[in-house]
């Protein structure tokens, strides 16, 4: 009797996979569905729900970055890779921060990146600003405040290269870097100079850039920034 | 001068942590032998004997003879990924560290326990120490990456006393004293700022040992015929919940009931068992983590196999018992969070037992 019940019992769990059995019984609330969907890099559903988190109750603030980190997975940026270029010192290269940052960027962002890595941004600014200030009182403003910056430095990136068209020669194409207009540099280089007052490397990067790009000849912003493009890329 | 990434983390981790590396407890007992883990870890109607007086003292009385064990047990604990993780970080480049701390959960431990155990009394004193390492490419709170880094650590006394009441049912007592650290540190690697501000003071006492005195109570309704028993068990944890020294976290009251089916001849035996642990959900813990199911095979007394389900996934191992000494093996699997998959842990438990 017992061997009988044994070789069942064997062959039962034989037929056993490693799958959680209770997976399907069990129900997620929706905020764990957000995570879930965060944690696959599934953005199209993680951005439905945090979006629906965060109309819910909008003082819920821990929401605010998940919500924009979606948005900037969405828009193609590697936000691991550029967390350990930080940490192994790769993110020292020659060439400025939109060069070094360039590299975890899409090379040609589409209309629909630029968009989000936009919105990344705006649902970062709609916090309290003592919520992502480098030394606010909010347990992860800290965080949100790298967030910030480096979405807003993405973005700045991801617009260069949206125009940076390297030809046959390898130097860019003028006439693809001239299509910028001046309400577009003027507001990318707001957006930088809004980072220019921290004391992180970020900060000093986008100083840096900043320096360089004011040092360019032209009479324009747009031709300074085009002209640093063309030193830098 | 380029930086480490891998080693800055680990570094830092050991000085936040300068004492018991080593989550939490919630609805299951801190010392579960791994053989009854792999029985799915229903453990509260049948226990392995230097496991009793954690599982359910009133299992004490229904053994056959009135000195049943005395002898200790050595265990080590770790995730098979741990393995491979350590072989890839010891053959170089720091990307591949780095690879290797996002991609693959970290996990070891072991457990050392001392019992003397008789029909109506059970000493057992040990250490048990865990640690769990993690990076996670969306871990933080900010969706950011992050290193987690989660631990239990354990020493301690616990002593059971248990008689019967009748002819069917006993009761029994398990008071304890254990000093533990249960650190949980999630290090958000986005947090450019988090070295330079972190509050070491704070951090220091939150992972900082410190002693706790709590008690145990179980109850076992046991039904006997020839060849099939049938076991009914009642169990309170941490009575009026088990206060810590320091900053340490207590341990609440928990209350748990278990259903046990057992087929035996006269060397040989099959158990089958579940448990429904934390009945009033006081850790607010979903269903998959609280039902734990197997069946327990015993042959001529001397080998052992079992299969269950622990947080829903199957677990299996072997004992062999040789007289003075057993040896055994135990796969299951742990679910660190309330979502499945989240934080799953595939570990293996070795163990090695002597005594008389």
């Amino acid at each position: 009797m017992i061997i009988r019940i044994f070789i069942f019992v064997l062959i039962l769990a034989t037929g056993c996979s490693d799958k959680n059995l209770a997976e399907e019984s069990t129900e997620n609330t929706d905020e764990e569905e957000a995570r879930i969907a965060l944690n696959n890099e599934d953005w199209d559903s993680a951005i439905e729900l945090y979006v629906a988190l965060v109309a819910e109750d909008s003082t819920v603030y821990s929401y605010h970055p998940r919500l924009a980190t979606c948005y900037a997975g969405r828009s193609g940026i590697d936000l691991l890779n550029i967390v350990k270029a930080q940490f192994d010192g790769s993110s020292s290269a020659e060439g400025g921060i939109f060069d070094t940052i360039g590299g975890f960027l899409p090379d040609d962002p589409t209309d629909a990146q630029l968009s989000d890595i936009d919105l990344a941004v705006k649902t970062l600014q709609a916090m309290p600003s003592d919520h992502r200030d480098q030394s606010g009182t909010y347990e992860y403003s800290g965080e949100a405040y790298f967030q910030l910056n480096l979405y807003t430095v993405s973005q700045s990136g991801m617009f260069i290269n949206k125009f940076s068209e390297p030809t046959a020669t390898g130097e860019l194409n003028q006439d693809t870097l001239n299509e910028m207009t001046d309400a577009e540099v003027e507001a990318v280089l707001s957006n930088l100079e809004g980072l220019s007052g921290g004391d992180d490397e970020i900060a000093a990067g986008v100083n840096e850039a900043l320096n360089g790009i004011d040092g360019q000849e032209g009479s324009t912003q747009k031709e300074k920034l085009i002209n640093y493009i063309n030193a830098t890329q | 001068m380029r930086v480490n990434f891998f080693i800055v983390t680990v570094v830092f981790c050991s000085l936040a942590l300068p004492s018991g590396l080593y989550g939490k407890k919630t609805n299951r007992s801190i010392y579960q032998d791994p053989f009854d883990k792999a029985g799915g870890g229903a453990d509260l109607t049948r226990a392995s004997q230097d496991a009793v007086g954690f599982a359910n003292p009133a299992l004490l009385p229904w053994g056959e003879k009135g000195f049943r064990w005395w002898g200790g047990q050595g265990i080590a604990h770790y995730s098979l990924e741990s393995v491979e993780a350590i072989e890839s970080a010891s053959d170089g480049s720091s990307d591949d560290l780095v690879d290797t701390v996002f991609g693959t959960p970290i996990r070891f431990g072991f457990a050392s326990v001392g019992s003397l155990v008789t029909n109506n009394f059970i000493g057992s004193g040990g250490t048990i120490q865990k640690i769990d390492l993690e990076g996670r490419e969306h871990g933080s709170v900010t969706g950011g990456p992050a290193v987690e880094l989660v631990g239990e650590s354990y020493n301690g006394l616990a002593w059971g006393f248990a008689g019967r009441v009748n002819r069917y049912m006993s009761i029994g007592i398990t008071p304890k004293y254990f000093v533990k650290t249960e650190p949980e540190v999630d290090i958000p690697l986005t947090d450019t700022t988090a070295f330079e501000t972190i509050d070491t003071d704070t951090l220091e006492a939150e992972q900082t040992p410190a002693g706790g005195a709590g008690v145990d109570l179980g109850w076992l309704l046991f039904l006997q015929s020839s060849s099939v028993d049938f076991r009914l068990a009642l169990k309170v944890d941490d009575i009026g919940d088990t206060q810590f020294g320091g900053e340490q976290d207590p341990w609440l009251q928990t209350g748990h009931v278990g259903l046990g089916l057992t087929f035996h001849g006269a060397v040989s035996a099959i158990h089958m068992s579940i448990d429904y642990r934390d009945v009033a959900n006081a850790y607010d813990e979903k269903l998959f983590k609280k039902v734990y199911a197997g069946v327990k095979i015993l042959l001529a007394n001397h080998l052992g196999f079992a299969l269950g389900l622990h947080h829903g996934i199957p677990s299996y191992g072997a004992r062999l018992d040789l007289w003075v000494f057993s040896v055994g093996a135990t796969q299951y699997s742990e679910e660190m969070t309330n979502v499945i998959g989240e934080k799953r842990r595939d570990i293996r438990e070795l163990y090695f037992a002597m005594g008389i």
